[in-house]
């Protein structure tokens, strides 16, 4: 799937040249240069050169599109006039005019990307079934429209639902980028994404460095979205809420045939699930559907294990479907009210229904094959695991060694990211394994050159380890290419006290 | 009475009764601010707000004269809210001052931290989150002022959630040389347009003017302002010193901001800044002194600390005591003054309420820093809410409870949920229900059942706590110097061996903890075990020799009591 992201946008000088960077990020800088390997450009405090493999575009400013044949089949037909254009042979003269277009393309793309910056600038789209407000540009936006379509249609096919007309259209915003997204809808940090009953709005951000995780975030928070159309008046009880949003985020779209797989793993939540019944020991299914709340992060984990255990099980599965749309919808089924207009059911009404619907004689049976289904099936040593998910799960919430150990075996397996490496080397160096992190650090930089946090860390980390000229071009370097990060800044400002510190000042 | 003639009267009538669509406040006189050096015209008929000592940016505050209720409301999540007119000071020499540095961390490990002022307006705004919720800009815009560039920001409040009326923030700042001045309107969003003539007219107005004193923050006192945190490894005389010089910095920084109409009046123990009557503030101070002798006389051997005078702003009514309370971050740093708005009609004599919790809360806060930080929450909360059930008549308190506070104790009383005496103090209670009787409980243990085998319980309980605190409290300390030891040693380790193979050890095995890593959980822990200590211990030597059946007694007589 190709759902590339443009939202870094650099403040760049005049007549600049721009790069377009393949995860989204756009660069405007005045001193571009071409060479063999890629684009160098040069800054004050030293030079960057970045691979063409990792960019999606580059625009010399005010010039015409021009091809530079460099394999010798490529230099025999240039010289009949004949230029590559994806996988075959046309004139240059058509060639011209389409890589023009191409590129006309692309920088309709960055001024779009330009001008929907703000939110009062964003764009407004009206489909059959929903509302769009965003700020992304059309070509990539129109991806994601087709995403959530497809998702709508197979929850409503999935779940055999047709949502009243009186739910209305709920309205869809998508926000350029994390920090924007803090700011214009004041959620409290540590929220990716939320979606608003009464309202009947959903609210996510693209986070460019991890492009999966957004998707996650959009199945997510779109499940409780699509779930408050089986009845616009019932609030899901927080565990099933959540333990189902938990499932069918872990999904996959396949853009060729427009299809959805769902109930994939969700690796984060499965490792920190393991880390809770090492420190907490395992959880009472009571527990989980009275306060599952109050678990915080673990009850997301507990919920969705739950839900996956009772979807992957041949014997619960139709018959919990049939208890997920009882709740909202049967006569047989007792529920209390939940705020203005809202109705949902009480733990004890939930237990009752479940164990009649479920045919279970009691709760503990039921527990003890939910703990044995996570013990024989959700195992940490799963081959569909994603380590780099888990490991950034593990860094969030602070678990160090966990965090280290899981983007250790992403990198062994091969995981060309930056930002895994990055987070890698942090850890090491909290660690004070200065020259591991170095060398990751360095392997951050070999995939994206920048990575201005990276540069920043390799710098103080040259200089802990005694380079101090070189460690101060980095970080002075990182400074100048970002200089409203606040870590980027810090470094700097640390190695400065550190030295004077040092020298009694 | 034709029919045409029929009609035209209940039009007018319609258009008589018809809520009328309300211009906002004209521009009134100016309001000079000589301190900043700027005059400005605020809209008419607005309350000009008091100012703190404390406050670094905001230089003038005023508020709407009228409530305003959003339009579509009509249900109870809304209430009344009023405009307001800010001018926020932002001096280029303090701009964007950013500086990092080393400072003992949460366990007495070096770490480093950030201080940071504000870049500009924005960032301000951002941070202190002036939107008061989610917010993005619907204008920008520089134009050319009489003196200078002017900045037009014109920004929207949506709660996502629709929980909150939408607000709009409509800010002018104006650039000079030497500083920026934010000139800032915020108002409920349905009223925007009505109100917006009148705030260009006042942001127009704006105009610098010859400043005559040193701006806040930038004044010297020749000592650095301190709160109790910094009283580590002080001695009592030399708290007391301290406290002394810090309260009277305070007192005389207050009184240099005083606005006009406002005075300044003392008793033995406290001061008073007030722009109410002699009488009322009168009346204020003699009941923060008998607050603070009932306490001393109950409680005063719960620590030998000095606890210095008081400070104590009289309002006269609660939109003044709101509109001083709100301003930058750093109008509550430092020693804080306690706020009480004269109320009126029915309500008088509910602001006694209050102001006898922050008495309290204060004066066991200094009395004994340590204890107040660590008593069962209950039991703090139960002494504020029995201290708010006094009323002074001369210099003594008489106890009473009424109100909204006596219906919901009976209410939790007749359900059945009430807490078991004992099951507090083990600290053994879910929920808050058990707040709604701490005030009750407290005030029985004192009075009515301070006999038989519970005589002079809640008094030997918080002399044992404290005991249990300061022995937990030397442990940890112990623990920590051990941890710290350990942690230097693994660091002088790890900068002497060599870490070329470094990267091996997370092939496949478990991932170590770092030195640090190990630190710091090491301390949660001990922590976690300190708390739980203090607790029990002072349980065990308080109330060992009680049966379960003594405490059934006592809890079937506090029922009786307190129903």
């Amino acid at each position: 799937m190709r759902l590339l992201l443009i939202f870094a946008l650099c403040a760049g000088p005049l007549f600049a040249d721009t790069l377009i960077f393949a995860d989204g990020r756009i660069v405007d800088h005045d001193k571009v240069e071409a060479t063999e390997e890629g684009y160098k450009l040069t800054y004050e405090h030293g030079e960057i050169v970045v691979p063409k493999a990792i960019l999606r575009g580059f625009f010399k400013a005010g010039e015409t599109p021009e091809f530079t044949p460099t394999t010798l089949k490529e230099k025999e037909q240039a010289g009949k006039n004949r230029y590559p254009w994806k996988g075959r042979w046309i004139s240059k003269s058509y060639w011209r005019k389409l890589a023009q277009r191409e590129i006309d393309k692309k920088k309709e793309m960055v001024e779009q990307a330009k001008a929907r910056h703000f939110w009062r600038d964003r764009a407004k789209v009206k489909t059959k079934t929903f509302d769009y407000e965003h700020t992304l540009p059309d070509e990539i936006f129109e991806e994601w429209q087709k995403l959530f379509e497809t998702y709508y249609k197979f929850f409503t096919k999935y779940w055999k639902i047709k949502p009243s007309t009186k739910f209305g259209k709920p309205r869809i915003h998508i926000y350029r980028d994390r920090e924007y997204f803090y700011q214009v809808t004041g959620r409290p940090r540590g929220v990716a994404g939320f979606y608003v009953l009464p309202m009947r709005t959903l609210h996510f951000y693209y986070d460019r460095r991890r492009v999966g995780l957004t998707i996650s975030i959009m199945f997510h928070e779109g499940n409780h979205m699509l779930s408050h159309m089986v009845d616009r008046k019932f609030r899901y009880p927080w565990w099933i809420g959540e333990g189902m949003a938990e499932y069918f985020g872990a999904s996959k779209y396949d853009p060729e045939t427009e299809t959805m797989e769902i109930g994939l793993l969700q690796s984060g939540r499965l490792a920190n699930l393991w880390i809770r019944i090492q420190e907490d020991g395992w959880l009472k299914l009571r527990t989980l559907i009275e306060s599952g709340r109050s678990l915080g992060v673990a009850g997301y984990a507990w919920s969705w294990s739950f839900c996956h255990f009772l979807l992957s099980n041949e014997k619960y599965e139709k018959r919990f479907k049939k208890y997920f749309l009882a709740l909202a919808r049967s006569g047989s089924i007792k529920r209390t009210r939940a705020g203005p207009g809202m109705e949902t059911v009480s733990s004890d009404e939930q237990i009752k229904a479940l164990l009649r619907m479920l045919k279970v004689k009691n709760l503990k049976t039921l527990e003890a094959e939910w703990h044995a289904y996570i013990k024989r099936e959700l195992r940490l040593d799963r081959k569909d695991m994603n380590w780099s998910e888990a490991g950034h799960v593990m860094d969030v919430l602070g678990e160090n060694p966990q965090a280290r150990k899981f983007f250790k075996r992403a990198i062994d397996a091969g995981v060309a990211d930056a930002q895994v490496h990055y987070r890698y080397s942090w850890l090491k160096l909290v660690q004070n394994k200065n020259k591991t992190a170095h060398k990751y650090l360095e392997k951050t930089l070999e995939l994206d050159p920048m990575h201005s946090q990276a540069i920043s860390l390799l710098g103080w980390v040259k200089h802990g380890l005694g380079d101090k000229e070189e460690g101060y071009r980095l970080m002075k370097l990182a400074f100048e290419i970002d200089p409203l990060d606040h870590q980027v800044w810090f470094n700097l400002e640390k190695a400065k006290i550190k030295d004077e510190d040092a020298a009694g000042g | 009475m034709t029919k045409r003639v029929t009609i035209s009267l209940a039009i007018i009538l319609v258009a008589l009764v018809a809520t009328p669509v309300r211009a906002g406040d004209p521009p009134g006189p100016y309001h000079k601010n000589d301190r900043w050096g700027f005059k400005v015209k605020s809209p008419n008929g607005w309350l000009t707000a008091a100012m703190s000592a404390n406050e670094k940016w905001v230089a003038s505050k005023f508020v709407g004269s009228k409530g305003l209720k959003p339009k579509d409301a009509g249900n109870t999540y809304y209430w009344e809210q009023k405009p307001d007119f800010w001018i926020i000071g932002f001096p280029h020499s303090r701009k964007g001052e950013r500086k990092a540095e080393i400072k003992d961390g949460k366990y007495g490990q070096k770490v480093f931290t950030t201080k940071e002022n504000y870049r500009d307006y924005k960032d301000f705004m951002k941070k202190e989150g002036i939107a008061g919720g989610g917010y993005h800009f619907t204008r920008e815009e520089e134009i050319d002022g009489p003196e200078g560039k002017i900045s037009i920001y014109e920004a929207l409040m949506e709660d996502p959630t629709g929980a909150r009326a939408s607000k709009r923030i409509l800010t002018w700042v104006y650039h000079f040389d030497d500083i920026d001045f934010a000139v800032q309107f915020r108002i409920l969003d349905d009223y925007y347009k009505n109100y917006l003539k009148g705030f260009k007219g006042c942001l127009k107005s704006f105009r610098r003017i010859k400043r005559k004193r040193a701006l806040p923050g930038a004044e010297t006192t020749g000592r650095k302002i301190k709160d109790k945190d910094d009283e580590t490894g002080m001695t009592t005389e030399e708290k007391k010193q301290s406290r002394q010089e810090e309260m009277e910095g305070r007192i005389a920084r207050e009184k240099d901001v005083l606005g006009k109409g406002w005075y300044m009046a003392r008793s033995k123990n406290y001061v008073a800044f007030s722009n109410t009557t002699r009488k009322y503030t009168k009346r204020i101070l003699n009941h923060c002194e008998a607050v603070r002798a009932y306490l001393a006389k109950e409680l005063g051997e719960v620590g030998s600390d000095y606890v210095p005078p008081g400070i104590v702003r009289v309002f006269q009514n609660y939109d003044a005591q709101r509109a001083y309370s709100q301003g930058s971050k750093s109008l509550w740093s430092g020693a804080s003054p306690i706020l009480v708005a004269k109320r009126q009609g029915g309500s008088f004599g509910y602001e006694f309420d209050g102001l006898s919790s922050s008495i309290t809360s204060q004066w066991l806060s200094y009395k004994n820093t340590a204890l107040s930080n660590s008593m069962p929450p209950w039991l703090r909360y139960g002494l504020t809410q029995y201290l708010r059930m006094g009323r002074s008549k001369g210099k003594k308190l008489e106890f009473k409870l009424d109100g909204w506070d006596r219906t919901r104790l009976r209410a939790l009383l007749k359900s059945g949920r009430a807490a078991p005496i004992k099951k507090m103090f083990l600290r053994d209670t879910e929920g808050m229900d058990v707040y709604t009787q701490s005030g009750s409980v407290v005030w029985y243990l004192l009075t009515k059942g301070n006999r038989g085998a519970f005589k002079g319980a809640l008094r030997n309980y918080l002399q044992n706590l404290i005991v249990s605190i300061e022995t937990a409290q030397a442990e940890l300390e112990a623990e920590r110097e051990k941890q710290l030891a350990k942690l230097e040693a693994a660091k002088a380790g790890e900068a002497g061996e060599s870490d070329e193979d470094e990267d091996e050890d997370e092939e496949g095995g478990d991932e170590e903890a770092s030195a640090a890593e190990e630190f710091s959980q090491a301390m949660i822990d001990a922590f976690k075990k300190r708390s739980k200590k203090i607790y029990e211990d002072s349980f065990n030597a308080t109330f060992s020799e009680i049966t379960d059946k003594q405490w059934d007694r006592l809890d079937r007589a506090w029922y009786a009591w307190a129903k």
